[in-house]
């Protein structure tokens, strides 16, 4: 029964379309058939150039590991004096070369990513008495992984609070006195929680409550999400992945503040082994088109290396890390562009190389991983707060989201998808040529009854006077 | 006759609108012939005009209460934004129908003037509801308050086009109409500036009270215009009335009476006019709602500028479409100024999408732009309907304007959140293209039947007179 219904199907099909393609064909007049034809080309060129960057490489993306080397180990199951959980996150990712990207919420939290050459798996070997020790000294070099040629990473050192009574929203306005500041530090001061097995998703979350209330809804939380395709994120602000890229956000929820017009911001810290102690800065680019981050026309990169040098010769170009984001935050769980708020940024510091340093925290994976190493690194930092004056401060959604990519290479820029050039060429044109040749033929017929006016005078008087 | 007519009209225009404001109570209580009351002279109908335009300032200032006092009423009723947004839409929606059945209701049932004290009842209930609503904190009250409200919002403004078109007619109707749209944003300008600075003082006097219970007593003050605006009704009904009865005026609704099978015998250039005004309007409106992100992250300008900059097209179309309805007065030629208003806004959308100009600048000759729009596409109703047919042609623009606006401000709500100002903007661009191309047809139409719309001033005053004189010849 139903074989038989279904062959003539397609069938029928063919004999309706074709007369109908070739009525529609022949309707088009010649010149025009050439430009659709152009058009046609023109977009089949860039969906091609598109469709051959998504497929360009991948990498296989291994799972995400958790406290790699220390499931046995008792250290690890103990939590610290202050009650946080060890937490190091580790996966790898196996292209042409292999990297290697961390997150570790103990001290400080850490993003670091390195690069091994070939598919080589190298071992990551972590001695975890040391990692986890309060001896400064032990930690450094306590995480080792063999034959790394570029590593990167970035640090989150501190959580600022501070009490906006201008509503300027920019915290370089507020006085630094104790009163208006509760800056706290990431490394001491935050509780992180563990993880189990069932918690080590793609993307994973690490949160840390508040202590003292152990109110499960007010905690701080990073997502990390890892990649091993280049994509764009389905979640606003949709940025952009590379196959060598990750990325977080950084969630305040529920927070409870110490004053009614609380902002939120964070002190950040970026090294990478770039060999030159040169300071990078935050690079902005603007554009008119908004379609991937609605509202936001601004894209920030903050690279170990600025564009010019890295354009300057191929092989330097593959070196560098990056921390990218768009200047926005959202206020609600379901993200969007009208409720949303600026994650202002600062300068970087204009410090001496040793002075940014000693930011970095003895007890933090960066520590750990580079060591003393750190002394010739490119290193910087800089600042970040939330908000936008008259948006009623932190307390009033109670709830801010940021998010950035963290990666290898060169930042991925936005440009203007093919959709958004169809529109406006389609939507704008079709509208463009009926008006012009509307006028044209309303010129032709004018021309041609010659006098225009007035006889256009002449036929409302005699009809006003038949309509009376 | 020619010099009568135009003597007090020069003469007023220097006059009218100083005295008239003092002498709103005075005409209220009755004269007898003297210049102001004497309905044959011209100051007399600009103090009408004054009465008309306060006819639907209360249910302006009513409209936007809940804006005025957002963040409050979420406070203090403890609601969230989904309940307060049914504020409005339980007012836009069902005036999507309601206004289209008002405008037919004062041209067959009611009459204009017992319309519009009916339609003053509803505005007035639909407040005093709302804020008993909010003084006993009951949310669901306040949302049959603006039922209520919605009933007779819209209509009122059908009501006072129609009373615009009857006392004006052919001479200072698109001044008239620039004058009341004037009104209508002073209306929701005061109310916006306002209300939460009398809330904070209400509070300040009963600091004991409940939040719902000043927000209440706040809202009461909305009544007090409501009630304001009734009693314009009830005067201009009265005014109406007399001026009739002395001038021996035969009313216009008698021996013709519409019926909605009448609708579809409506010129094509009616049809038109809908199509540009929701065009139109859509791309005005909806963007304005949406502007204040816009304006901040795409041009960085603080708050404060930005939502000045998103509020301009309404401080200077209070301020010019006065002024430009009485230049399209003088010089006539309706479509060619729709056109215009048409293009100059379609400039400055596309200033705003794709270049990084100051937007202050594309906002302000918008606010321009839009209010010679304004007062010179809704007065051409009148020159294409005949009067009995007014109020209904009236209702269906309401109709169609308030569902163009509905339905687009949630498609551009949708828009904005999936792909962003520019597509957005793009959207907004092609409905401009739309207006554009329904108001040169709307020009193709009227020229082939004569081009009686686009006449220029001149022309049609030449018309006029020849039609006084051929009036007083069959006298």
């Amino acid at each position: 029964m139903f074989m038989t219904s279904s062959s003539p199907l397609p069938h029928s099909i063919g004999v309706v379309q074709l007369p109908f393609l070739h009525h529609m064909t022949l309707s088009v007049p010649a010149t025009e058939m050439g430009r659709t034809l152009i058009l046609v080309s023109f977009i089949c060129v860039l969906a091609c150039n598109i469709y051959g960057d998504s497929t360009e490489a991948t990498r296989k993306l291994s799972s995400i590991q958790y406290n790699p080397g220390c499931e046995n180990d008792p250290i690890c199951k103990r939590v610290s004096d202050s009650g946080s959980a060890p937490n190091l996150l580790y996966a790898y990712s196996v292209g042409n070369d292999t990297l290697h990207y961390f997150f570790s919420t103990v001290g400080a939290p850490t993003f670091l990513v390195a690069k091994t050459p070939g598919k080589k798996q190298e071992s990551l070997n972590v001695s975890w008495t040391d990692f986890l020790s309060v001896n400064d000294t032990n930690v450094k070099n306590s995480v080792k992984l063999p034959n790394v040629n570029y590593a990167f990473a970035v640090v989150f050192t501190k959580l600022y609070e501070y009490n906006d009574t201008n509503d300027h929203a920019d915290f370089t306005s507020i006085p630094n006195d104790e009163w208006n500041w509760n800056i706290r530090d990431f490394a001491k001061q935050f509780v992180w929680k563990g993880l189990n097995t069932t918690e080590l998703n793609n993307p994973v979350t690490v949160r840390t409550n508040l202590s003292m209330t152990n109110i499960d809804e007010s905690y701080i939380s990073f997502d990390w999400k890892l990649f091993g395709n280049h994509d764009r994120n389905t979640e606003v602000p949709h940025l952009e992945h590379t196959i060598n890229d990750t990325q977080f956000n950084f969630l305040i929820n529920n927070w409870p503040t110490f004053c009614e017009k609380s902002r939120f911001g964070l002190e950040l810290v970026m090294m990478g082994t770039d060999g030159v102690k040169h300071m990078t800065n935050i690079e902005e680019s603007k554009s008119l088109d908004d379609e991937y981050t609605p509202g936001v026309f601004t894209m920030i990169d903050w690279s170990t290396q600025s564009k010019v040098l890295a354009s300057d010769t191929d092989e330097s170009k593959q070196l560098g890390g990056y921390l990218q984001w768009k200047p926005v935050v959202y206020l609600t769980e379901e993200r969007s562009s009208q409720k949303q708020t600026q994650a202002k940024h600062y300068d970087t510091m204009k410090a001496d190389h040793s002075v940014i340093k000693s930011m970095v925290p003895m007890r933090s994976l960066a520590m750990a991983f580079f060591g003393d190493q750190l002394n010739t690194m490119t290193l910087n930092a800089t600042n970040i707060s939330f908000g936008l004056p008259e948006d009623g401060f932190y307390a009033k959604s109670n709830y801010t989201v940021w998010s950035g990519s963290i990666g290898y290479g060169t930042p991925p820029q936005d440009e203007i998808s093919i959709l958004v050039i169809i529109v406006i060429a389609v939507g704008l044109g079709i509208p463009v040529v009926l008006i012009i040749f509307g006028g044209l033929i309303v010129c032709i017929k004018r021309r041609r009854s010659g006098k225009g006016e007035n006889i256009l005078v002449n036929v409302a008087g005699t009809r006003y006077d038949a309509i009376n | 006759m020619e010099d009568q007519e135009k003597k007090p009209l020069l003469g007023d225009r220097d006059n009218g609108p100083v005295v008239a404001v003092p002498e709103d109570d005075v005409v209220l209580e009755g004269c007898g012939g003297t210049l102001a009351c004497d309905p044959r002279r011209a100051l007399h109908k600009y103090l009408i005009l004054i009465i008309m335009c306060f006819l639907s300032f209360g249910s302006y200032f009513c409209y936007d209460n809940p804006a005025a006092l957002q963040d409050t009423m979420l406070k203090d009723l403890n609601i969230n934004e989904s309940i307060y947004m049914l504020f409005y839409s339980l007012y836009s929606w069902p005036n999507v129908i309601l206004c289209f059945f008002g405008g037919f209701l004062i041209d067959r049932v009611f009459g204009i003037r017992l319309g519009a004290i009916i339609f003053s009842l509803f505005v007035t209930a639909g407040q005093v509801v709302f804020a008993l609503g909010a003084f006993f904190n009951l949310p669901i009250v306040m949302h049959i308050g603006r039922f209520i409200f919605g009933i007779g919002g819209e209509s009122l403004c059908v009501a006072q086009n129609t009373y615009a078109v009857s006392w004006f007619k052919d001479k200072e109707l698109n001044m008239v109409f620039g004058l009341q749209l004037s009104f209508s944003r002073v209306g929701s300008t005061v109310n916006m500036n306002i209300m939460q600075p009398l809330y904070d003082a209400m509070k300040k006097s009963f600091p004991d009270q409940q939040g719902y219970v000043i927000l209440g007593g706040t809202l009461m003050i909305g009544v007090g215009f409501c009630i304001a605006s009734l009693f314009c009704s009830f005067a201009l009904a009265y005014f109406d009335k007399r001026l009739e009865r002395i001038l021996r005026k035969e009313e216009a609704k008698t021996g013709e009476v519409i019926s909605l099978r009448d609708i579809k015998d409506f010129p094509a250039s009616v049809w038109l006019m809908c199509i540009i005004c929701v065009a139109y309007y859509v791309a005005v409106f909806p963007f304005i709602g949406l502007g204040l992100v816009f304006f901040e992250m795409k041009f960085g300008l603080s708050p404060s500028a930005a939502s000045a900059c998103n509020s301009v097209v309404y401080i200077i179309s209070a301020g010019a479409s006065p002024l430009f309805g009485f230049c399209i007065d003088k010089l006539g030629k309706n479509i060619f100024w729709v056109i215009t208003g048409v293009i100059i806004t379609l400039a400055c959308h596309a200033c705003l999408a794709f270049t990084w100009i100051n937007p202050f600048v594309p906002m302000v000759i918008m606010g321009f732009s839009y209010s010679i729009l304004a007062s010179a596409l809704w007065p051409i109703v009148a020159m294409v309907v005949p009067e009995h047919q007014l109020g209904t042609a009236y209702g269906i623009m309401q109709a169609v304007q308030n569902l163009g606006l509905a339905v687009i401000s949630m498609v551009s709500g949708m828009i904005l959140d999936s792909k962003g100002y520019l597509v957005l903007e793009v959207f907004f661009l092609i409905w401009l293209c739309v207006a554009l191309i329904a108001s040169v047809l709307l020009y193709l139409v009227d020229a082939a039947k004569g081009g009686h719309i686009n006449l220029s001033g001149f022309q049609r005053r030449k018309i006029q007179k020849a039609n006084e004189e051929a009036d007083e010849k069959s006298k």
